[in-house]
This record gives C-alpha cells, sequence and structure tokens, in this order.
C-alpha cells in the first residue's frame, strides 16, 4: 500500500461524507434569505464542503508524485495500532458494565501491545496505575462507573 | 488605575494556597508535556480538562492556562538538549539551540530560553491586561453581522496561515462547521442530523473531539512509528550562566521576540510556531554575524523562545475579550469554562472580572514559578524524555479515557474519541491539519447564529453586511484572501498545461 493510495482513500472518504451531509441537509427546511430556516447553513456548507472536497481529490489524483511506501510503519507498529484499537474498543464494550477494573484490563492490554515482556511487571503496573487513578479521581468527586457487579 | 487595583485584587486571591497549588500543577504539567514528544499541550489540557471540573472556575482555568503556557517553556528543553522538539513552537529552537549544546553552551541555551521567556511572558501580559478590556468595551457594540465577520474571517486566516494546502485547511474548517450543526437548532428546536440517537441532540461535544484529534491520534502515531532511545547531551548547574557577551546579545532579540509575538498571538492559526519562524528570520536578517545561525547563535534561540511565549500569552486576549478561540488550546480552555456555566465574550471581564482578574495574577506568579523550575531542574525534565514508550502510552490512553468518561458520564462520548482519534491519525497522515476542524466545530455556533440574525436584521440583504464598517473590513479581507489563494492554485496550473502544450 502506497501513500498516494491511502491519501486517495481517505479523499473519497471525506468527499463521501460531504456528499451524505449535503443529501441529509436537504431533508430539513431550507426557509429564505429573510427568514432561514434550520437547513439553511447546512445545505450552504454541504455544498460548499461537497464541491471543495471534489476538488481536492481531483487535484491530488492528477498531481503526480513519486508514490511513497510506508516506509516508516513497520509490521510492529500496524500490529500495536491494531492492538491498541481492539483494546480501546474491548474497554468501551465492557466499562459500563465491569467498571473500574476494566481499567486495569485496558492499561494491561495496552502495555502488552506496546512491547512490555512477560506478565508480573504489566501486571504490576497496570494494577498500580488503577489504584492511584482511583484514589486520585475518588478525591477529586470525578465519577467512574460502578459496573453491575 | 483601574487595572492597578484590579490587578492587586487579582494578586490577592492568587496567592492563596490552594491558588498557588494549582498554578504549580498547571505549569509543571504544561512543562513536562512541553518536554514529552507527541503530547502536545492541546492533548495534555483535554487530558487534565476532567480534573477542572471538581475545582471552582478560577482554579481550573489557572490550571489550564498553566499547561499552555507552561508548555511553551518545556518545549525548548529536548529541543536544546536531545535536537527534538518537544511541540512545534520549539522548533526552530532546534537549529541554534542544539548546536550550542554541542558546543559546551546548552546551558547558557537553556538559561536564556527560559530567561527570555520569562520577559516575554510577563510583558504580553501587561499587554493582556490593557488590551482585553479595550476590546471587550468594542466588542459590546458588536452585532450578529459583526460576529459573522469576525468569525468568517477568523476561520480564513486560520485556513491560511495553518501551513500546507490552503483548500485543504478550508475543507477542515467546513467540516468543523458541519459538524456544529448536529443537534437541535436554537433558533426552530428541530432536530438536525441526529439520526435519532439521544446523545446527539446536544451536540457534538468539543472536549471528546479535541481528545481524539490532539490526543488518541498522536498516541496512535507513537505507536506506529518505530520506537527511537533519544540521546541527551549534560548539563552542569554551574553551566547554566550565559556569559557577558551571550547576555548582552539576548537583550535586542527577546525584546524584538516579544515585539513579534504578540500581535501574532492576536490571529488565528498556529500562532507559537509562526512566530518563531519569523522571529528567527528577523534576528538573521538584523544579525551582524549571520552566518553563525545554524551552527549555535545566541540569537537563534533568544528571538523564537520569548516569541512563542509572547503569542501564548496573547493568544488569550481574542479568547477572554471577543470568546473567540483561535487555536485549539484557548478552544479547551472555552470548554473547561463553559462546564462550569461561564460563557467568555464581550461581556466577560464586566461580569467576572475577579475570575479576569485571578488569572492575569496567576498568569505572572505561575511565569515565575516557571523560571524557578527551569532553571535548576532542567536536567530532571530532559531525562523524562527516556521515559519508555511502553510505560507512557498506556498511562495517558488510560487516564483520557476515564477523564472524558467522567465529563458526562457517557460511553458515547469515548466512542466519539475514538472516531475521531482514528479519523484523526489518518487525515494528519494525509496532509490535513486538523486545527482548523477544531476551531469551525467551536465557532460554528456564532458564526451560523450571526449569519441567520444577521440575514434576519438586513431581510435577507447579504449585501447590507458591507454597510457595517467593521463587519466591511472583515468580509473584504477575508474575500481577497480567498481570491490570492484561488489565484494561486489557479496559475500555477494555467503554466503547466500551457508548458505541456509546447
Amino acid at each position: 500500500m502506497s501513500k498516494k493510495l491511502i491519501t486517495n482513500i481517505s479523499n473519497v472518504g471525506l468527499f463521501l461524507f460531504c456528499l451524505l451531509y449535503l443529501i441529509f441537509s436537504f431533508k430539513m427546511s431550507f426557509g429564505r434569505p429573510g427568514m432561514p430556516g434550520p437547513g439553511f447553513v447546512p445545505v450552504t456548507l454541504g455544498v460548499l464542503g461537497t464541491l471543495l472536497s471534489l476538488g481536492v481529490l481531483i487535484k491530488e489524483l492528477m498531481s503526480i508524485k513519486i508514490v511513497e511506501k510506508l516506509e516508516d510503519f513497520t509490521k510492529q507498529g500496524v500490529f500495536r495500532f491494531a492492538g491498541y484499537v481492539l483494546s480501546i474498543v474491548l474497554f468501551l464494550l465492557f466499562y459500563k458494565t465491569i467498571g473500574v477494573p476494566m481499567l486495569f484490563i485496558l492499561v494491561f492490554s495496552l502495555a502488552k501491545t506496546s512491547g512490555y515482556r512477560g506478565w508480573v511487571y504489566p501486571i504490576l503496573f497496570a494494577g498500580i496505575f488503577t489504584t492511584v487513578v482511583y484514589f486520585l479521581f475518588t478525591f477529586l468527586q470525578v465519577p467512574f462507573p460502578s459496573g453491575d457487579f | 488605575m483601574d487595572a492597578i487595583t484590579n490587578l492587586t485584587n487579582g494578586f490577592a486571591s492568587a496567592l492563596s494556597l490552594e491558588m498557588l497549588l494549582v498554578c504549580f500543577i498547571g505549569v509543571l504539567v504544561g512543562q513536562v508535556t512541553g518536554v514529552l514528544p507527541g503530547i502536545g499541550p492541546t492533548g495534555a489540557m483535554a487530558i487534565l480538562l476532567p480534573l477542572s471540573f471538581g475545582m471552582d472556575p478560577g482554579a481550573g482555568l489557572i490550571m489550564l492556562a498553566g499547561i499552555y503556557y507552561g508548555s511553551m517553556y518545556g518545549g525548548s528543553i529536548t529541543s536544546i538538549l536531545v535536537n527534538l522538539p518537544g511541540e512545534a513552537a520549539s522548533l526552530v529552537t532546534t537549529l541554534d539551540g542544539y548546536q550550542m549544546a554541542r558546543k559546551g553552551r546548552g546551558g547558557a541555551a537553556l538559561s536564556i530560553a527560559a530567561i527570555g521567556s520569562w520577559i516575554a511572558g510577563t510583558l504580553a501580559i501587561v499587554g493582556l491586561m490593557f488590551f482585553a478590556p479595550v476590546l471587550a468595551n468594542a466588542a459590546l457594540a458588536f452585532g450578529p453581522p459583526e460576529f459573522f465577520g469576525l468569525g468568517l474571517f477568523g476561520l480564513i486566516v486560520l485556513s491560511n496561515l495553518t501551513g500546507g494546502s490552503f483548500g485543504k485547511s478550508v475543507l477542515m474548517v467546513i467540516i468543523g462547521l458541519m459538524l456544529s450543526t448536529v443537534g437541535v437548532d436554537l433558533v426552530t428546536g428541530d432536530d438536525r442530523l441526529t439520526f435519532g440517537v439521544l446523545e446527539l441532540s446536544k451536540g457534538i461535544d468539543l472536549v471528546p473531539v479535541v481528545m481524539g484529534l490532539f490526543g488518541l491520534a498522536e498516541i496512535f502515531s507513537v505507536a506506529m512509528a518505530p520506537y527511537q532511545n533519544s540521546k541527551m547531551i549534560k548539563v552542569k548547574l554551574k553551566e547554566m550562566y550565559p556569559n557577558k557577551q551571550e547576555a548582552k546579545r539576548s537583550v535586542w532579540p527577546i525584546i524584538r521576540g516579544t515585539l513579534v509575538g504578540f500581535p501574532m498571538g492576536l490571529l488565528p492559526g498556529p500562532a507559537g510556531f509562526m512566530s518563531t519562524l519569523i522571529s528567527y528570520k528577523l534576528e538573521k536578517q538584523l544579525s551582524r554575524q549571520p552566518d553563525e545561525f545554524g551552527k549555535g547563535a545566541i540569537e537563534g534561540v533568544a528571538g523564537p523562545e520569548s516569541a512563542n511565549n509572547a503569542a501564548s500569552t496573547s493568544a488569550m486576549i481574542p479568547f477572554l475579550a471577543l470568546g473567540f478561540p483561535f487555536s485549539p488550546p484557548t478552544a479547551l480552555l472555552l470548554g473547561g469554562l463553559l462546564v462550569h456555566g461561564i460563557t467568555p465574550g464581550p461581556m466577560f471581564i464586566s461580569q467576572h472580572g475577579d475570575l479576569f482578574w485571578l488569572v492575569v495574577a496567576s498568569m505572572y506568579i505561575g511565569n515565575v514559578m516557571l523560571l524557578v523550575l527551569n532553571l535548576p531542574l532542567v536536567g530532571v525534565f530532559a531525562s523524562l524524555t527516556r521515559v519508555p514508550v511502553k510505560i507512557l502510552m498506556p498511562i495517558i490512553t488510560g487516564i483520557m479515557f476515564i477523564g472524558a468518561y467522567s465529563i458526562n458520564n457517557s460511553i458515547f462520548d469515548l466512542w466519539i474519541m475514538l472516531a475521531f482519534g482514528i479519523a484523526g491519525f489518518i487525515i494528519k497522515y494525509c496532509g490535513y491539519n486538523p486545527a482548523p476542524l477544531v476551531v469551525g466545530l467551536v465557532l460554528g455556533t456564532v458564526f451560523e447564529e450571526g449569519l441567520r440574525q444577521g440575514l434576519m436584521m438586513t431581510e435577507g440583504n447579504f449585501l447590507m453586511f458591507f454597510e457595517r464598517p467593521i463587519t466591511a473590513t472583515l468580509l473584504g479581507i477575508s474575500i481577497v484572501i480567498v481570491i490570492l489563494n484561488v489565484l494561486k492554485i489557479a496559475l500555477p496550473l494555467k503554466k503547466s498545461s500551457a508548458s505541456n502544450k509546447q
């Protein structure tokens, strides 16, 4: 995968986002210039955004640049990124149900993903971090989810 | 005289133990985040924003502002000792600061950076003290068309100054404005683009968006890149002071840096970074030894470091006096105040004068704290760059998520943060800057209200906006900037098609 391909995919994504925004904006009342409705600004922004994102997309498609390979992204890096996202998704799915212990699981899995070897140190690290944060946030009266258990 | 009396009252409150403590925490965290590459002032403020909710508004604002200007001090340490800018505004300092350190003058570079930052920061606070109330008074006469004009002007200038492609920056602004339209319409009460999701009725919250774009996206970037161990040049305490010649050569660059940075902070955009570039160029032009620049000229450290501190302080003027945050860190300060039910704007100084003067006084104190922290503890701060990523990133991610949750007790906010984290990582990689998106999201409401109310006032005649001098000036400048940028894009295309024909 080259940088140019990723850039083009992102530009298509931004164009589709603007187009969808425009389509949904048309469902709102536009009003008239003397009495603009709730759709007045969204439709205007939608038109501008769609045109501009299309322009950026075409301009980048036409530009002849040397295709850069993703040299700065090693296999390990991609693995770490995927690991981070998965750990966070897992945390979000169960944080409300399980509560604070989920923070321990998040930090533990992130530590492992980040390259911590063995089991003892990541468990200790996650345990100490969770305890410190729990007491700090309780002291500062910042709420935690209590969990269902 | 009023200003002096108000400032004295501000000092009386700011010198209480609680305020001194939050100020110290703020500047210390700012200093640390300035040192750590990857987490800039915006990310740090976003992470610590929830901690300010349990405090009173003054303490919360003091802490967040401390992080903002504190990070400007911290950034210089790694630039000079490790050749690694902790944040963008310290990039220029690496050019001469690191070379000085290699020649054994790192201590002098660090102390000049700290002293210059302190002088510039303090002078800029004096400017803030006198300019902000004047600007706020002037803004009391603003109507919806003026606010619309100011919003549009800010967004266009921001797109122009952000760097990179103007088209991409404007697209980010538009997407930010689009996101600001989600939620209940303030005029009609209709739901807009909520798709039946209850959490979207109140709109897209600024904090998870900023935490995603500037915090999480940065964490993903660090995770993706190969880990590197930085080598640091050591400095002894006795080498911390500049010699007579270095001190003499730094005086004018510090003053000029302040004069460059202060007006830059008033403009939308990456004021800190831009001011360092201008200051560096200016010092090089005025120097009797321009060849020394890039090889360890003290002026190349003194000027830019003073400029970025003056800019970060003066950036508070449009925010406090007009309620217009023109940069992501000031947008977060706005977010922090809104949570406490306080809206910055023209009425802010008259309605919450005590808070304004408390913050001003705390900034004087915070700058002194930073100077004291910087000189003897520089080695401690610099060694933070050696904290392994595998420890740092899980800690920051953990704090970010529980912090973001505690704002509204909402898992939905965390999903928003994750979505913007992934989006921010990708768009940054593809050459887009997320800062205009954030400013667009913040200014969206003011922009839309100004436009709609202005059109109602003028019965749909947009040309009448140009009959109001302030609006006409702001819109005129905005139009000229857009035309110039369109010409800049169109002319090379024309040239290249002509050369293709040949």
